[in-house]
């Protein structure tokens, strides 16, 4: 994400001989951009936090300023609750998960022979598709009965396998799907960071007679440490944010176990028309993402002092 | 680069080989939707476990011709992604040039307020916009499903960044010429930019493609849906629809067009992701 | 590069422009519908009697109209049932409104409280269609305070799937005419019977939430219970009834009596390999299985459909209307209005033909009529109408809270929490989102 102490040093901080002067015209270089995002960005950024004091509906137009009454329900609101806490519970499922395969996908195929490029692709393909071609591909997988999985497992005697409709495993069973989706990313950054590590390093550790665990754990960990925390803060960010797989392979179901805070505005504002209450649900999220983003922030200054 | 060992030591070996069956359980749900894909629709219902057993049929994938509003669905998604993509990359030329080189007062201020609009989640606009487009009577149309996407900071930053580490003096040699701040960055400066546009085109491509949530509140009429918003509506009923066979065929169809250009420019498509994402 | 780059974004905008379609000489009537595409089978069908499915159907018959008025065009824009009402919301607020509407009866006060919907009572007169032929339910279906907003298409109702081979094997019945209880005690007795001579489940229902709520609703209209006593706003599930209906239900659970499929697909499959007597559903779902029961026969042999059984007291059921609506500010011109009420007229007097899909037509003339009475595979259908019921008309968004109560009480019905607490966060769900709405 951002870093934005760096970026802004680099605006200010060349001071080379610069052309003396500039013209007014000249500002219609930012000019197209700074309309759009002031009207398509800016704007409806305040419209939506002043919507979320006002009783809105979608499509007859009338708003009505109720205060913090949608707050208030909002809190109060069990499933809005559950929303948050199933938000977190897939940010949990997902990130160490991405980290983890990742970086044992990357490490196994840092190496330039042909089979290695061949799944290196393979692993990054899913990646290009878009999330409905992804949940017709696993919802095919995770069908009753007729499933993928449902036929696997029936070969060793596990019958009855409904993982979408059970709501012990459904956000479980959208975690490995987003994995499968996602996995690309996070396998292509830490192959970077891996061919940065100098080889050098590697055959002094072999003079030492490192074990390969030594090797894993004291050289190359350190090495990508920074990478690792840019994958986690990605994975974090895009993963609070989860909505497409939710939406189209349980709706938040069953019984609430995976109904993400996204689902939650889309439901509330689109499908229940009270655009108000979904504004207020929108600040929400917002918040903890400007939080993550913080985090981010503060993670990457931390890393400078290394 | 990892160095070349001698001897493979065996926890390496282990891991390898995890990986490679990794790959093939990756690969398994591919081939599952095409199997399904070729099974007619009326034996998937009375048996569950007819994938594994002939007869095969092309006729999800005939009826797919017949039926399917993937052509439109296609045409609109192509229509969308490829203006999008031409106007964020001039946009964000445009503007990154400005910040990098038009020193006027305030400009760190502002390049500052913009970077901060990348902690600005979609989500957090969404609703507002909807009733933007509304009041506008915008929504049904394509600079309906376009204009939102020109708004992200994600491409000035990249093109900032990148016009301010090409040397000014290359620019001041043809200033000398008495030409203009435009054609100096036209003639001089963009052509040296083609690489980061080329990441910042790919990248948005991607994303224009790949847009669920804009476009489905956006696009409701079904002759403007997008390629994943036509998907996504006939999947709501997969239960009751046209039938499994046909859905799969559909998503292996709609698959297929990304899969072959990922495949033939991977090398940019890799390249372009990452780079987006280390920033 | 530049070039390029200008020609790209030429090229891009003046294919936006280009795709409205060229003026027609034709009267275009856009007819926004659900219901499914199915051009591969029957985008040039004129023969009515060939489909039985809704999609079949209703595709057969606007190709009959289109070809019989050369004048006028129908186009139908076919939207999924599931994003349906957002998506027509969402057109209308923008302005572009389809001509001719599908709406389910449930579902028009929300559009005519925000004035989204014309009245057509001078409107059908002007069509010349008969307005007193329509059946009381289903015009009630479409009266909002004394105005007719809708031409109704059918009378949907909640109903059982029967395999009549297993139930006679069982001794419930003949063959295609099987037996059903008309109380608690009957249904607890059959369902035991069947169970013990076939060793399979009486009954299933499907973990579908609207599945659910229809059931509880058709259940406690069964025993005349009141869902809103007081007002439209306030649902009330903490009386004792709700709470009797769903322990018959806990109870056939809990005796293996009734099985819950995981989702409708496996829920034909299951029925139609003979896995379970009786399969709780809806009308909708009949030409589905009795196209599926014909093509390949096996367990399937002997499917009748029968109302759902007074197994909660006198017999009632939960029932519903398809409707055509015409939008406020579609049908614009004379000439579209006209064409639209043209075809509004000919879905009236082809009525018969939907009835093939399972619903019930909605013209009393029709109730009697051999072509449907003696329609195959129903069991007593003339006998629904007195019968069906609908919750009351001004409750508000009855498709949203429907999911709210039956998602509570599946997860109840398979042990994930327990009645209290199910009906509790059912009835606090809906009255904090009715009480929300203005």
């Amino acid at each position: 994400m951002t870093d934005l102490a760096a970026s802004s040093r680099a605006v200010s901080g060349q001071k080379v001989r610069k052309l003396q002067t500039w013209h007014w015209t000249e500002l219609f270089f930012i000019a197209p951009y700074m309309v759009f995002y002031i009207a398509l960005l800016v704007y409806p950024l305040g419209l939506g936090f002043v919507m979320s004091f006002q009783y809105f509906d979608l499509f007859a137009g009338q708003a009505e300023f109720i205060g913090l009454e949608n707050y208030q329900q909002l809190f109060s609101d069990r499933i809005f609750q559950g929303a948050v806490v199933n938000t977190f519970k897939f940010v949990i499922f997902t990130v160490p998960a991405f980290v983890i395969v990742g970086l044992l996908i990357a490490l196994a195929l840092n190496r330039q022979t042909w089979w290695a490029a061949t799944l290196r692709t393979l692993f990054f393909a899913s990646n290009v598709l878009s999330v409905t071609i992804v949940t017709l591909i696993w919802r095919a997988v995770y069908l009753p009965e007729k499933g993928l999985l449902a036929n696997f497992l029936g070969n060793f005697g596990v019958g009855n396998l409904a993982i979408l409709q059970d709501p012990n495993w459904a956000l479980q069973a959208i975690a490995v799907t987003t994995i499968w989706w996602g996995i690309g990313l996070p396998m292509v950054l830490f192959l970077a960071s891996l061919q940065q590590i100098p080889a050098d390093i590697y055959e002094a550790a072999k003079l030492d007679n490192a074990s390969p665990w030594q090797t894993l754990w004291h050289i190359t960990v350190p090495s990508i440490w920074r990478t690792v925390v840019l994958v986690t803060i990605i994975q974090i960010i895009a993963q609070f944010q989860v909505f497409g797989q939710i939406n189209l392979m349980t709706q938040g179901g069953p019984n609430n176990s995976t109904r993400s805070m996204v689902q939650f505005i889309y439901e509330a504002g689109f499908r229940q028309w009270t655009a108000g209450f979904a504004s207020a649900a929108a600040q929400v999220l917002f918040v903890i993402m400007v939080l993550a983003a913080g985090l981010q922030f503060w993670a990457s200054r931390r890393k400078q002092e290394f | 680069m990892a160095t070349r060992k001698m001897s493979k030591p065996m926890g390496e070996q282990i891991l390898v080989a995890s990986v490679v069956i990794l790959a093939i359980a990756w690969m398994v749900p591919l081939v599952w939707i095409v199997g399904l894909s070729l099974k007619s629709s009326l034996e998937l219902v009375v048996d569950p476990n007819s994938v594994f057993s002939f007869p095969y049929t092309l006729k999800n994938y005939a009826d797919l011709m017949v039926t399917s509003n993937l052509g439109i669905w296609l045409r609109n998604t192509l229509i969308v992604t490829i203006t999008q993509t031409v106007l964020v990359v001039a946009i964000s030329c445009l503007a990154g040039y400005g910040f990098a080189r038009v020193e006027f007062p305030g400009r760190n201020v502002v390049f500052i307020l913009v970077l901060m609009g990348l902690a600005i989640p979609q989500h957090a606009v969404i609703v507002p916009l909807h009733k933007m487009f509304n009041d506008w009577q915008m929504h049904n149309t394509f600079q309906a499903l376009i204009l939102p996407g020109l708004s992200g900071p994600f491409g000035v930053f990249l093109m900032t960044a990148y016009f301010r580490a090409i040397p000014i003096e290359i620019e001041e040699a043809a200033k000398l010429d008495n030409a203009s701040r435009f054609r100096i960055f036209w003639e001089v400066t963009l052509p040296l930019a083609v690489p980061a546009m080329a990441t910042l085109g790919i990248f948005t491509f991607l994303s224009a493609w790949n847009d669920y949530l804009w476009p489905l509140i956006s696009a409701t009429r079904p002759d403007m849906y997008t390629l994943t918003v036509g998907l996504a509506a006939t999947q709501t009923n997969i239960d009751q629809s046209e039938g499994l066979g046909y859905l799969m065929a559909q998503a292996v169809f709609a698959g297929l067009p990304m899969l072959i250009l990922y495949i033939f420019f991977q090398k940019y498509v890799v390249r372009a992701v990452a780079g987006a994402a280390i920033r | 590069m530049k070039r390029f780059k200008t020609f790209v974004t030429m090229g891009a905008l003046a294919m936006a422009l280009v795709i409205p379609s060229v003026a027609q000489a034709q009267t275009e009537v856009r007819f926004a519908r659900f219901f499914g595409a199915c051009e591969a089978d029957f985008g040039t069908n004129m023969d009515p009697s060939l489909p039985s499915n809704e999609c079949g159907v209703i595709t057969t018959l606007t190709n009959i109209f289109n070809e019989q008025n050369p004048d006028v065009r129908v186009v139908p824009e076919i939207v999924e049932w599931g994003p349906y009402y957002e998506q027509l919301a969402g057109r209308i607020a923008t302005g572009d409104v389809p001509d001719i509407s599908v709406m389910h009866g449930d579902m028009l006060v929300n559009f005519v409280r925000r004035g989204m919907i014309a009245p057509l009572d001078e409107a059908f007169v002007e069509a010349g269609i008969d307005v007193e032929d329509i059946a009381p339910g289903p015009r009630n279906n479409v009266t909002i305070e004394g105005t007719v907003y809708a031409l109704p298409q059918d009378f949907v109702t909640w109903i059982w799937h029967t395999n009549s081979g297993l139930m006679t094997q069982a001794g419930l019945g003949e063959a295609s005419a099987p037996v059903y209880p008309t109380s608690g005690e009957e249904l607890l007795a059959q369902a035991r019977q069947f169970k013990e001579a076939t060793g399979l489940p009486y009954l299933a229902m499907t973990l579908d939430a609207n599945a659910m709520a229809r059931t509880l609703y058709t259940m406690l209209m069964q025993s005349g219970y009141e869902l809103f006593p007081d007002s439209t706003t306030q649902i009330d599930l903490h009386s004792p009834g709700p709470r009797e209906a769903f322990d018959l239900m806990q109870q056939l659970v809990d005796e293996q009596l009734m099985v819950i499929s995981p989702d409708w697909s496996s829920a034909y499959t299951s029925f139609s390999n003979g896995e379970f007597g009786n399969m709780i559903g809806g009308t909708w779902q009949i030409g589905d299985l009795v196209r599926l029961s014909e093509q390949t026969g096996g367990a399937l042999e002997g499917y009748v459909a029968h109302v759902f059984p007074a197994i909660n007291g006198e017999p009632a059921v939960w029932s519903s209307s398809h409707s055509w609506v015409m939008l406020n500010g579609g049908a614009a011109t004379p000439e579209k209005r006209e064409a639209s009420l043209r075809f509004m007229k000919f879905l009236f007097d082809n009525n018969i033909h939907w009835a093939r899909t399972g619903h019930l037509p909605m013209r009393t003339s029709l109730m009697t009529d051999p072509a449907f009475t003696e329609m195959p595979y129903r069991i007593g259908f003339g006998d629904i109408p007195p019968i069906a019921q609908t919750l009351p008309k001004d409750v508000l968004q009855q498709r949203i809270i429907q999911p709210f109560i039956g998602e509570e009480l599946l997860a109840a019905l398979q042990g994930q929490k327990s009645a209290e607490d199910a009906f509790a966060a059912a009835e606090e769900r809906v009255n904090t989102y009715l009480a929300r709405l203005r």
